[in-house]
């Protein structure tokens, strides 16, 4: 990892657009319901910032900004948003994940943005997961 | 006339296009095939957004597009470089004039 020191073009050009490319990845996960897009292409944007990060610089750099027990709580916690609103309208009298029972109106609203945030939540953090697995293969 | 002008520049953009789809077949080897491919990512790239810029007026949607111009121009010659530095890496060498003929 010490010849990364040497891409210099890489390096200045990453750490121009890694900033660019969170920004990016929550624009695409707050207009989620109403333009193309949603919690896993955000998910997978805001990951492949991270991603890069681990490979321009040190993994181990990016390890310290997001650690991988970070990335377990995180994903676990995803999936535990999505079934849960799923549930919550199971409680409240009706079908797995029928948005309309969440609150009087509004709801299928409400319940779009928790199932989003669910999705991206889980992707994000998986894909950085699978990104240290692959990197701690061989040593 | 901005119209004409924007199609004019499509219609360039896809010369471009095809030129360079012509270079990647044709060319020896990855350098040069990357020289060619390169025409695609600013020339082309270019020529068409800028073409989309003037046929949809002064909105956010011009906006969004010359947003993508200026990140295709700072990371397409990015790819490229860390691909050809890869290939050289990998142990290739540039084809010069006289041992190819």
């Amino acid at each position: 990892m010490a010849r990364m020191q040497e891409h210099t073009i890489p390096r200045i050009v990453s750490v121009a657009l890694i900033p660019a490319i969170l920004v990016f990845g929550f624009y695409v996960q707050f207009h989620g319901e109403i333009s193309p897009g949603g919690g896993f292409q955000a998910g997978v944007i805001i990951a492949s910032a991270v991603i890069l990060y681990g490979l321009i610089f040190d993994v181990n750099a990016a390890k310290q900004v997001v650690p991988p027990a970070f990335c377990r709580i995180l994903s676990g916690s995803g999936v535990l948003l999505y079934g849960g609103t799923g549930l919550i309208s199971i409680f409240k009298g009706g079908e797995f994940l029928n948005y309309s029972l969440l609150l009087d109106h509004g709801g299928q609203h409400l319940g779009l943005v928790l199932i989003e945030l669910g999705v991206l939540l889980t992707v994000a953090s998986v894909m950085v997961l699978i990104f240290y697995a692959f990197n701690s293969r061989n040593g | 006339m901005i119209d004409t002008i924007g199609y004019i520049l499509i219609a360039l953009g896809a010369l471009l296009m095809f030129i360079s789809i012509l270079g990647l077949y044709r060319f020896p080897d990855v350098f040069t095939r990357s020289h060619a491919a390169g025409i695609i990512d600013t020339g082309s790239a270019t020529c068409v957004l800028i073409a989309a810029i003037l046929l949809c007026g002064f909105t956010l949607t011009a906006l969004k597009i010359l947003l993508i111009w200026v990140f295709i121009l700072v990371t397409s010659p990015t790819a490229s470089h860390a691909l050809l530095k890869a290939a050289i890496a990998d142990g290739m060498q540039p084809i010069h004039r006289d041992e190819s003929r």
